[in-house]
């Protein structure tokens, strides 16, 4: 939340997670390291600088790849909203990895010659129309440019102040780098490596990736169709008895508008799905010390009003509820960020 | 998640029922990580036998500067001629010893019994770098092939034979063209019929080096077309047309 930025704000969870990912890093190089120097020794050892070439090149795509899976997983199942809490670390590794890769082929492939390693590197071909004579490094540099600009503007300062709808615009473009270098490996090297397991690796990530966006798609894309109506100026949500003590429940409009609906302390309160931050659903969290707190990075809202708790001052927009025997209505009208809303009493609670 | 327990929430403490399924997924996360690892790393292929010497030697032999400098040894091996980094034989040391005998200090790439040299730095020796020691033996005989057209790799002779591992392919293309634009000898790689490596150097239509013309072809399936020579014991081959890129 953003009273204050700092680089990191660190945490318990936050150095264990970046722990395991030090070690998965570390698991990753040197088993692919290891394997190299065994199985090719010799007069056939492998150059060691393109052992790490390989090494770093396909970690940072391996990363890629589970970074690009946490979101769906996590659409699909909260056991894996863990990994969601600090992806920004995993996404800022894997740029990291591709710009070793890349620097080492700039010193490796593009130094020691009598032109500047960027362009040896970069214009060694330029055959748009050519399969085996693709620019497949001009692939991977966009690639790592788009890859720089998201871990460059990953910190929540730059959220703030690109905005959340632009922030968003640009952290989406990962997809973008994610195909550019799929083709950056297809045409590259991939030309000359010929064992199958390559591609077929290549295409079972894609596949698996593709499947999983799908399937979450398909999900929300149900949530939105049983959408209710909300031409009226209350819509019938659910019985009291459906919601859970402290916990949300998410009514999609068919305006594609999402709400989440609160039950504590014998009071019902509704606030805009969408948590400023990341666009986090908000009905899936619940209400921790008074605070309706989002399951993705944690930014809590007070129910009564959509307002942090100060000195926080991120604002989501309010609803009005109220209830009519067992029924809770909802008014599909949003109020204005931050409006305080007065919350509604729970009938139940107040026979008890 | 059962009901009634919290979220998991990155700044409090992990709830009790979290746990234990995160420690699978991770678990599960680290196992593929290490299986991709594995399987990438397992599956690269033979970069060949070839050998870049460590040692500082001397070599004596028939120093030939045109069309790329080579030392013909007494017994008729042919020595391509490079020096360090991505640059050719040609300059300095070895300008205007055309046809003479010459003592050659530096370090040999092998491969496929094929030896090149690659010059010492000045400063590493006493002596220059390539003595002149007199008058030199005649050049190799020369004697004409077929024409032919041939398929194969354009790859820098310097890294094939022992610089880069692999020296050959997509993913060496830039280091490659930047060799040839550096000066060394361009050769066309094919198979011959038992599998072995077949060198061809690549020339111009008069038997003139060719570089520039030879970008956005290397380190990739070309159609070489033209007119094979012996040189001694190297092939070389003249171009009569342009080269062509082959596609799947």
């Amino acid at each position: 939340m953003t009273n204050q930025y700092r680089l990191v704000q660190w945490n318990h969870h936050k150095k264990v997670y970046d722990l395991l990912l030090a070690g998965a890093i570390v698991v990753y190089l040197v088993a692919f390291i290891g394997v190299s120097a065994i199985l090719h020794t010799g007069d056939n050892a492998i150059s060691v600088l393109i052992v790490l070439i390989r090494a770093f090149g396909t970690g940072a795509i391996v990363l890629l790849h589970v970074v690009l899976a946490i979101g769906p997983l996590a659409r699909l199942s909260p056991r894996f909203s863990p990994l969601l809490y600090n992806r920004r670390h995993l996404g800022v590794t894997t740029f990291l990895l591709g710009l070793i890769h890349a620097t080492l082929v700039l010193v490796f492939y593009g130094g020691s010659g009598g032109e500047n390693p960027v362009s040896a590197v970069l214009g060694a071909n330029s055959d748009f129309t050519s399969v085996t004579n693709f620019p497949y490094t001009l692939l991977g540099f966009v690639a790592l440019l788009i890859l720089f600009l998201m871990a460059a503007t990953s910190h929540d300062f730059w959220l703030a102040n690109l905005g959340a709808r632009f922030w968003k615009w640009l952290h989406m473009l990962v997809y973008v780098a994610y195909a550019l270098l799929v083709m950056h490996v297809v045409l590259g090297v991939l030309q000359s490596e010929k064992s199958l397991l390559y591609p077929i690796l290549l295409g079972a990530g894609a596949i698996t990736l593709g499947g999983l966006h799908v399937v979450a798609g398909l999900k929300e894309a149900a949530k939105t169709r049983a959408g209710l109506d909300a031409r009226g100026e209350w819509v019938d949500v659910c019985a009291v008895d459906e919601l859970e003590e402290k916990r949300g429940k998410v009514v999609c409009l068919k305006s594609q508008e999402r709400v989440a609906i609160f039950k504590y302390d014998g009071k019902l309160s509704a606030i805009s799905n969408v948590c400023k931050h990341q666009g986090g659903p908000l009905g899936e969290g619940q209400i921790i010390d008074g605070c309706v707190t989002c399951p993705w990075h944690g930014y809590q809202y007070l129910p009564e009003n959509g307002q942090s708790p100060p000195p926080y001052t991120e604002k989501i927009p309010t609803y009005e509820v109220r209830v009519e025997g067992d029924r809770v209505l909802l008014n599909p009208k949003a109020n204005e960020p931050g409006t305080p809303v007065e919350p509604v009493r729970d009938p139940k609670a107040s026979e008890s | 998640m059962t009901a009634g327990e919290r979220i998991y929430v990155g700044y409090l403490p992990m709830p009790r029922g979290t746990r234990k399924p995160l420690l699978l997924i991770v678990g599960g996360l680290m196992w593929a990580i290490l299986f991709a690892s594995l399987a990438i790393a397992l599956s690269q292929r033979d970069p060949g036998s070839a050998v870049w010497g460590t040692n500082l030697e001397s070599f004596e032999g028939t120093l030939f500067e045109s069309p790329y400098p080579v030392l013909v040894t007494d017994r008729g091996e042919t020595l391509m001629i490079v020096r360090m980094g991505k640059f050719g034989g040609r300059g300095e040391g070895v300008g205007g010893l055309d046809g003479r005998r010459v003592r050659a200090h530096g370090r040999l790439l092998t491969r496929d019994g094929r030896r090149l040299i690659e010059l010492a730095d000045a400063s590493e020796l006493d002596s220059s770098v390539v003595e002149d020691l007199g008058p030199g033996a005649a050049p190799s005989e020369r004697t004409a092939l077929s024409g032919e057209i041939l398929g194969g790799e354009i790859v820098d002779y310097k890294c094939f034979l022992g610089a880069m591992k692999p020296g050959d392919g997509k993913a060496h293309q830039a280091c490659a063209t930047l060799c040839i634009t550096g000066g060394i000898p361009p050769v066309l790689v094919s198979k011959n019929d038992d599998g072995s490596n077949h060198y061809q150097l690549i020339l111009g239509a008069n038997g003139e080096p060719i570089h520039e013309q030879l970008t956005g072809f290397i380190g990739i399936p070309v159609e070489v077309r033209g007119n094979a020579e012996r040189w001694g014991d190297l092939e070389v081959i003249r171009l009569t047309a342009p080269v062509v890129a082959v596609n799947p």
